[in-house]
């Protein structure tokens, strides 16, 4: 039987939230890092920040909605002992472990670059990668891909990284719009290009490689439920790569010019309205709709 | 707060629709089975690994037959449970399983066990339908 519980609802919404706490935190260190975009310095140390104590919130929400999804006895299931027992001793213990260590140790990056009021250097952005690995790694614990090959892991853990930091950019990217000299401004949307190219063609072949794995055939695609949820978010994650591309090769040229700084950040908080549609229909693939390929 | 409804009541829908993902493949005593004799156990096959953490035998009436069950500590594709003597009544069998994708699945199927001389139990078109 379909487990279409109140539960159930609470953890995609959940995750959703986690995939969002991870993104700002990525999108934290591209920014901590851009000597362009120092002006911005005080809201990346807020957005890295907040969205770690956020993480960890979240971390701890997700393994008692866990425990209350199997004890299905209501609120008092939270507290069952058996069940946080039950929850703790298997890879969703692991999972809060790896969400714990990856969200602490960004707050620790990010509040230490606070503190002493500088831009992340070297040791910083290995720190935060750790981190960011951590926080992949917590994500292979569960879900479709744990039974599938290792390649299949590698492929979800480039798509979830760059997909994440992707959409963590764009926020802070719209805000630099109105906060950064036309110059400044340009130079830092080079540099989110020069990087967005070579990580969005792996972000893409890892997507395509996952796809394969999980769905299993064309025919799939277009007849199973996780197929058409799939063929959305392809969709969408086209309109993602057209605005990205009209960006690129547009706007940012453009920027010296009056009033396409504005333009420019109305068309990323498109990108980002897409993105944020794209990662709520991915915390739905990834919990509720059984590919076809589990179906035995 | 209509559009957190709607996302709710949405995913909802989704999650009670379309969520699929191993499933029990057979047991025994076999969905809908008509019995002259009692079972002495319970089996069930899924149809990959899995950690069977809630087992539960209830009759007609709702009420729970007593079991002895510890969820295993392994995932496991076949699991066998000892049964009490059960008594002629119709009675539902109501599992729930943890995939290795650390989702929850569950379900139910029921089993009749006939009275003397094959009598059949008071309520018999009670018989739950398999999930």
């Amino acid at each position: 039987m379909a487990e279409g519980s109140p539960w159930m609802v609470a953890i995609v919404l959940n995750k959703y939230l986690l995939y969002l706490a991870i993104a700002a935190g990525a999108g934290s260190v591209f920014m901590l890092t851009q000597a362009q975009a120092s002006l911005l310095n005080p809201f990346s140390w807020r957005y890295g920040v907040y969205s770690s104590v956020l993480g960890l919130v979240l971390a701890i929400v997700d393994f008692f909605l866990q425990v209350g999804l199997f004890a299905d006895a209501g609120l008092v299931g939270l507290a069952d002992s058996n069940y946080i027992a039950m929850i703790w001793d298997s890879p969703l213990g692991w999972q809060f472990v790896f969400r714990v260590l990856g969200f602490l140790l960004m707050l620790l990056v990010i509040g230490w670059s606070w503190k002493q009021g500088q831009a992340l250097r070297w040791q910083g952005l290995l720190a935060s990668i750790l981190a960011l690995t951590l926080l992949c790694f917590a994500g292979l614990h569960a879900g479709h891909t744990v039974e599938h090959a290792t390649w299949v892991h590698w492929a979800l853990s480039f798509h979830f990284v760059i997909g994440l930091w992707w959409m963590g950019c764009l926020w802070p990217l719209a805000l630099s719009c109105q906060g950064l000299e036309p110059v400044r401004l340009q130079q830092l949307m080079q540099s989110f290009g020069i990087i967005a190219g070579w990580l969005v063609p792996i972000l893409l072949i890892a997507g395509l490689g996952l796809a394969y794995a999980l769905t299993g055939s064309w025919q799939h695609l277009f007849t199973s439920a996780h197929g058409q949820l799939l063929l959305a978010k392809i969709a969408l994650v086209a309109g993602l790569l057209g605005s990205a591309a009209y960006h690129k090769l547009k706007l940012v040229p453009q920027l010296t010019e009056p009033y396409r700084a504005q333009t420019l950040q109305r068309s990323i908080y498109r990108e980002l309205g897409l993105g944020l549609a794209v990662l709520l229909l991915t915390a739905v693939l990834s919990s509720m709709v059984g590919p076809a390929t589990l179906m035995n | 707060m209509k559009l957190m409804k709607i996302l709710a009541a949405t995913l909802l829908l989704v999650s009670s629709s379309v969520f699929a993902h191993t499933s029990l493949k057979s047991s025994v005593p076999a969905n809908n089975a008509m019995l002259d004799k009692a079972p002495t156990e319970l089996s069930l096959t899924f149809g990959a690994k899995v950690k069977l953490v809630g087992l539960t035998v209830v009759d007609s009436k709702g009420a729970k037959v007593a079991l002895d069950f510890k969820a295993p500590k392994d995932m496991q594709t076949s699991f066998t449970q000892k049964l009490p003597m059960l008594k002629p009544e119709m009675y539902t069998v109501a599992w729930v399983m943890m995939g290795a994708d650390m989702h929850k699945m569950s379900g139910k199927f029921g089993f009749m066990v006939h009275g003397p001389n094959g009598a059949m139990p008071q309520s018999h078109d009670a018989m739950p339908h398999p999930h």
